[in-house]
């Protein structure tokens, strides 16, 4: 698992929350974080496939339910 | 449309942005730093903007603010931060409220939710027919076409207009709602075809049921959907992933371009519409230059090239045709100019068609200031197109309230973006918009005739001018209405009341609505003024007086004083109320009140109120001008 990914998925989580990076590295799940909801979650997929020039489909829109799991199909993605 | 410059990049903006903490920011200046077309640009700058904190740390006037509301049934989140840039690219700054999710219905019935708010000033209704359907259109579509379908589409319709009618009653704000646009393809597939009534002719004429009944409504409009889907195609409006996430209907772009198409009614609401076109010549209105090629070479109308030309002029007719001004700045000689219009038949414009005609070898910002002051408009009603770069960028920077296209590089894509433009738009045409272009050629003629005459008296007197009174009525109403709108000059107070407003007022014995047409020997002005006064137990307040720019000066002025008088002795009050509220527009007016004996009673908030006693004071009718009342 890339750290660089990582980072990068942190800043558009916290772009789309205005949460600290600290407080979503520890999150365990996405839904773990205050006011968490779907247009949260919506906003965080666009912005990922933004940062990283990808698209995920409906299934993986779904499962981006952590930021370990966001590196995974990422890096999935770009191999 | 894209800056020569880039006044958008981060440093730069950071700068004016600290800058404006000290000093803020008029319009064409947010304008220029916020105007792009580009969605993620726009984003940027609107993060600029709020972490800049101007939004709430500067105390902004109120015709620099506007309250836009937003409401629904589907998740409208996304156009939120869309419609708060949208405000700013024309220098207002912005208060979005939304209303609930799928609230549409219950945020229009109530006169206090966050959609209905005294201070909200445009409500933006996003309605899908499907959303107005009996469930059972809405799982079998294809009942949809059949008689019961269209039955039930029709209904649909009803049902938003009688929500739009009932809120009404709550809100004076605009009413702005979306025609109807189905999303897909028919369910009946090519068969559609084959019928009389199909899929789309259903929603079509919906659309066409919601229209009928909004324009009896007043202060509403249906904005178009249908076009702005079109343009940007429907395969990148719509997102199936995000309907399904979050029951989102468009994608984000498709929300930026929605969101830049309200523009020109926030715009209308605060009076900030465009009123003249600034043409210049030379590779603008013809291919060439006349100097050069002389007349009988300059393309138009006959090549390929020359017909780009000609399609221009063709849509500049158009906005001729519902009351845009023309001018002309150009650099050349006005004998090599005169020969084009005269001899080239191809020509669609004449010189007929412009209000101020400027061609010399001064600078074209100066040429502007020209033009500006002799229709009597503010440089900031002037748009400016020309095809050089290096004269746009002169004018851009001497005179930023000019507003300056960048047009596209082909002129063959000239005709289209000038018909996609929304500067000019009002929220409504009456018939004197069909009569401005000719008005103002006589306008012109006026202006010569009195530049030879040499006694000033000698010449109003000369004039014959004759004015009609006449109460405010279905006829004339939209017109009051749009002097309301447009009216910055001679306008004593600014209030920009919506015809819902004046339709009321009119009806109303404890007001008087006049309107003041005039006329003189060469040609009718149309109506260019109005009063609006109404009664006290002790007095008769005059809230509003205004007067179109190109009547001021001829007596129409006392006319309408002399009018107010009348109606207030009839009322059996002895005396008027007044205010003069200043603007940046209407010194022309300030001295008005105390001109004809007011006499000052005390300032508050920038406002001077007046007392006009009307007893043992005779404020008659000038004798020089021809008085028609009608009641």
């Amino acid at each position: 698992m890339s750290q660089e990914t990582q980072d990068r998925v942190i800043r558009v989580i916290h772009e789309v929350t205005e949460l600290p990076c600290a407080e979503i590295a520890a999150a365990a799940a996405l839904v773990d974080l205050p006011n968490w909801d779907s247009l949260m979650h919506l906003n965080m997929v666009l912005g990922l496939e933004r940062e990283f020039g990808i698209n995920f489909n409906i299934m993986e829109m779904t499962e981006v339910n952590s930021v370990g799991a966001a590196v995974r199909l990422i890096e999935a993605k770009t191999a | 449309m894209k800056p020569d410059a880039d006044p958008h990049s981060g440093p730069a903006l950071k700068d004016l942005l600290a800058a404006w903490r000290d000093e803020p920011p008029p319009r064409p200046a947010l304008r220029a730093a916020f105007d792009t077309t580009d969605l993620v640009q726009a984003g940027a700058l609107l993060r600029a903007w709020d972490a800049s904190g101007l939004q709430n740390s500067v105390t902004w006037p109120a015709a620099q603010r506007i309250h836009v509301a937003l409401c629904g049934f589907s998740t409208l989140n996304y156009l939120v931060p869309h419609v708060r840039w949208a405000a700013l690219a024309d220098g207002f700054i912005p208060q979005i409220s939304l209303g609930g999710y799928n609230q549409l219905v219950q945020d229009l019935s109530r006169p206090d939710s966050p959609v209905t708010a005294a201070d909200v000033d445009l409500i933006w209704v996003w309605a899908d027919l499907e959303d107005l359907l009996p469930a059972e259109f809405v799982k079998a579509p294809k009942r949809l076409a059949s008689a019961d379908g269209l039955a039930a589409a029709l209904a649909a319709a009803d049902l938003l207009a009688d929500t739009l009618t009932a809120a009404r009653q709550h809100t004076k704000a605009l009413l702005v709602a979306n025609d109807f646009v189905p999303l897909r393809r028919s369910p009946l597939g090519v068969a559609d075809g084959s019928r009389a009534l199909g899929y789309e002719t259903v929603s079509a004429q919906a659309s066409a049921r919601l229209r009928e009944r909004l324009a009896s409504i007043g202060s509403t409009c249906v904005l178009p959907l249908g076009h702005h889907l079109r343009r940007l195609g429907l395969e990148q409006a719509v997102d199936p992933r995000l309907q399904l996430m979050a029951d989102c209907r468009f994608t984000p772009e498709c929300f930026f371009r929605l969101a830049g198409s309200v523009r020109p009614y926030i715009r209308a609401l605060r009076g900030a519409v465009s009123k003249v076109l600034v043409l210049d010549l030379d590779n603008t209105l013809w291919g060439g230059v006349v100097g050069e090629d002389s007349w009988d070479g300059v393309r138009i109308g006959t090549d390929p090239v020359g017909k780009a030309y000609a399609a221009f002029q063709k849509a500049i007719l158009e906005l001729v045709d519902r009351g845009v001004i023309l001018a002309i700045n150009s650099k050349n000689n006005p004998d090599d100019v005169r020969e084009v219009f005269a001899r080239r038949e191809e020509m669609l414009l004449g010189l007929d068609n412009f209000a101020s005609i400027q061609t010399n070898w001064q600078d074209k910002a100066a040429n502007c200031r020209v033009i500006a002051a002799e229709i009597n408009v503010g440089l900031d009603s002037l748009v400016f197109w020309d095809d050089d770069a290096a004269e746009r960028l002169l004018v851009r920077e001497t005179l930023p309230e000019v507003i300056v296209v960048e047009p596209p590089d082909d002129p063959s894509a000239w005709a289209d973006a000038l018909r996609e433009m929304t500067l000019f738009d009002a929220l409504a045409l009456t018939e004197e918009d069909a009569e401005r272009g000719r008005m103002y050629a006589q306008e012109r003629c006026r202006r010569e005739a009195s530049t030879q005459a040499t006694d000033l008296n000698a010449f109003l007197a000369s004039l014959d001018l004759k004015v009609t009174c006449a109460p405010a009525s279905d006829e004339n109403i939209p017109r009051l209405a749009s002097l309301l709108a447009r009216t910055n000059q001679y306008n004593l107070t600014t209030r920009r009341h919506p015809e819902a407003v004046v339709r009321e007022w009119a009806a109303d014995p404890n007001r008087h609505v006049m309107s003041y047409a005039a006329k003189d020997r060469f040609g009718s002005y149309g109506i260019v003024g109005l009063t609006i006064l109404e009664r006290t137990p002790d007095a008769a307040v005059l809230d509003t007086l205004l007067l179109s720019c190109r009547a001021i000066g001829k007596g129409v002025e006392d006319v309408m004083l002399a009018t107010i008088a009348q109606q207030a002795r009839s009322w059996g009050v002895r005396r008027i109320r007044a205010a003069f509220i200043p603007t940046k527009k209407n010194a022309p007016v300030r001295t008005f009140l105390p001109d004809h004996g007011s006499t000052a009673t005390g300032e508050h908030d920038g406002q001077t109120d007046y007392v006009l006693n009307l007893e043992g004071r005779d404020i008659t009718f000038p004798e020089t001008i021809r008085v028609e009342m009608k009641t």
